[in-house]
């Protein structure tokens, strides 16, 4: 069983904990979840990995808080961005609410990039300036 | 712009072929580091505001990573990067390579747009 919480309904500050009333029969004896990393540094965290480490115009977006059985963690969407704004999301980071790490599969990257690829051939080419600034 | 700015005449072409910068999708960051050379030391690293204001007294622009949403010069959410060319007090000022002229914005909201892409700074400057 998998429930998901958006961001803006849980605080912004971590730490703070979950308790899921209403499904006390299925997490019973369940003691409430720890989240200490709140969704502003889960976002900061994906977006610095996206723009450092695999494409500038990739983006970390709104991130979402998923409780799934014992694990409590940020789903962070991964947005393809130009100076036009948002394209379109081409897949997600998970971050550890608890401890802050990021899940990196080794073909993450280059997923994220194909992802992208497929979603520019399908709407006009955007600008990019990351040399220009150089 | 940093470059034009030591004197190092280059074409954008060039400059992205060699930071391996995929139309539409640019190329991680850190990639600017290729740029070093027997002229030029490049590093990219991660700061503070201190770092900035040293950066500048020494006569070299910082460039940032920053998210535009804190831009009030912006109107679209994107990853961006501006070179910073000054600070008077309160007011930044930064070239930023989608307008055409300098932009000022407060060092607050500079700040801000600076810490959500969790201070990644480049340092481009004479060996």
């Amino acid at each position: 069983m998998t429930t998901q919480i958006i961001s803006e309904l849980v605080p912004r500050r971590a730490p703070f904990q979950v308790r899921l009333d209403g499904l006390a029969d299925v997490l019973a004896n369940t003691p409430p979840l720890s989240v200490n990393i709140d969704s502003y540094t889960a976002r900061q965290s994906v977006c610095k990995w996206l723009f450092d480490e695999v494409a500038t115009m990739l983006m970390g977006h709104m991130p979402q808080l998923v409780i799934e059985r014992q694990r409590v963690y940020w789903r962070v969407p991964v947005v393809l961005t130009s100076q036009r704004g948002v394209l379109g999301e081409v897949g997600a980071v998970i971050v550890d609410a608890q401890s802050g790490d990021l899940s990196l599969p080794p073909d993450l990257a280059n997923t994220l990039v194909s992802q992208a690829q497929a979603l520019l051939t399908h709407d006009a080419p955007a600008a990019h300036f990351s040399s220009n600034a150089a | 712009m940093v470059l034009a700015f030591y004197g190092v005449e280059r074409s954008q072409e060039d400059i992205a072929a060699q930071m391996n910068i995929r139309p539409g999708l640019g190329a991680p960051a850190s990639n600017i580091q290729r740029l070093q050379s027997r002229r030029l030391r490049v590093t990219y690293t991660q700061g503070e505001w201190q770092d900035l204001i040293d950066a500048l007294a020494a006569g070299v622009p910082p460039i940032l990573a920053v998210h535009t949403d804190q831009l009030p010069y912006w109107h679209e959410l994107a990853q961006h990067a501006v070179v910073l060319a000054g600070l008077d007090g309160e007011t930044a000022t930064v070239y930023d390579p989608a307008f055409s002229t300098p932009q000022q914005v407060s060092a607050g909201d500079l700040l801000l747009a600076w810490d959500a892409m969790g201070n990644s700074f480049a340092r481009i400057e004479p060996v």
